[in-house]
């Protein structure tokens, strides 16, 4: 399978949105993340850069996951659904992509969850959702 | 020799023997034991091999069959259960680029630099066997296929 090392693929693509001012927003927002992110950057110190999806799959939607299923109290789970909903109606279609891709597909795919989520889900969130 | 003379299992009958395919001495001894343990990569083996061909021929690829955990849910995120179009995140950015109709609203294209980015990770990261590093190799070739069509520049 030499053939398959021969091809020419780029040892890395450049993110096309920068994942550090969104995952600053977000802990903003959630105060509760800032050490799942801050270990998360620690994990990726050399280059490719970690993109938005790859933060959305090891914090936010293990967290989301997490705190939906332990019923933890509304206000979080206001304050967490507030900032994907404004993820999903970021003016920038890279940013929606990364949420669609890294949160909603995950939580559609997973009925039972999705079903406890939908309560807090934003309408344009649910929207993304209903479309799959 | 049995009381009813009739020769019971001896230490080398591979059949009854519960040592069959983990002592050395045993595989020495029978080099179907060689064959017994390399079993459970075959379907892997050829899932990769039809993957490859596959790739080689530009068609839609399938979800590979792995072993490492971290490599596993690489795979599952670019190939969901409920995927609308076939070859997963890759064929999704390619029946934009094709046909100007995205896929869920979205052209996948962000989703699909950092998949790769992830994979790029998980061949750095992790302790990969033959078959894990080809199929990771496969699925990264295809990914960046995908992405170079949809006009992502190289750094």
């Amino acid at each position: 399978m030499a053939w398959i090392r021969r091809r020419n693929v780029p040892e890395h693509f450049e993110p096309l949105v920068a994942c550090g001012p969104l995952a600053d927003e977000v802990v903003e927002a959630v105060p509760e993340l800032a050490g799942p992110v801050e270990n998360f950057f620690g994990e990726w110190r050399d280059p490719p850069e970690p993109g938005l999806v790859n933060l959305a799959d090891s914090v936010l939607f293990p967290f989301v996951e997490k705190m939906v299923r332990a019923g933890e109290p509304r206000a979080l789970l206001e304050r967490l659904f507030g900032v994907l909903e404004r993820m999903a109606t970021h003016p920038d279609a890279h940013v929606r992509d990364a949420m669609q891709v890294g949160v909603v597909n995950p939580l559609v795919d997973r009925p039972d969850l999705f079903e406890l989520a939908k309560p807090f889900m934003g309408s344009k969130t649910l929207e993304m959702a209903r479309d799959l | 020799m049995s009381q009813s003379g009739v020769q019971v299992a001896s230490s080398t009958n591979y059949a009854t023997d519960a040592t069959f395919g983990s002592s050395p001495e045993v595989i020495e001894a029978n080099p179907l034991a060689w064959l017994a343990r390399l079993l459970p990569y075959v379907p892997a083996a050829a899932a990769l091999g039809y993957n490859a061909a596959r790739l080689r021929l530009d068609q839609a690829l399938t979800k590979p069959w792995v072993f490492n955990p971290a490599l596993q849910s690489a795979a599952n995120s670019l190939f969901r259960p409920a995927q609308q179009i076939p070859g997963g995140l890759a064929g999704a950015i390619r029946h934009t680029v094709r046909t100007g109709e995205l896929v869920g609203r979205s052209t996948h294209v962000q989703a699909g630099i950092d998949r790769f980015n992830q994979l790029t990770r998980v061949l750095r990261t992790q302790d990969l066997n033959a078959l894990d590093r080809l199929n990771a190799q496969v699925l990264r070739s295809d990914l960046s296929g995908a992405l170079l069509e949809a006009g992502v520049k190289v750094p």
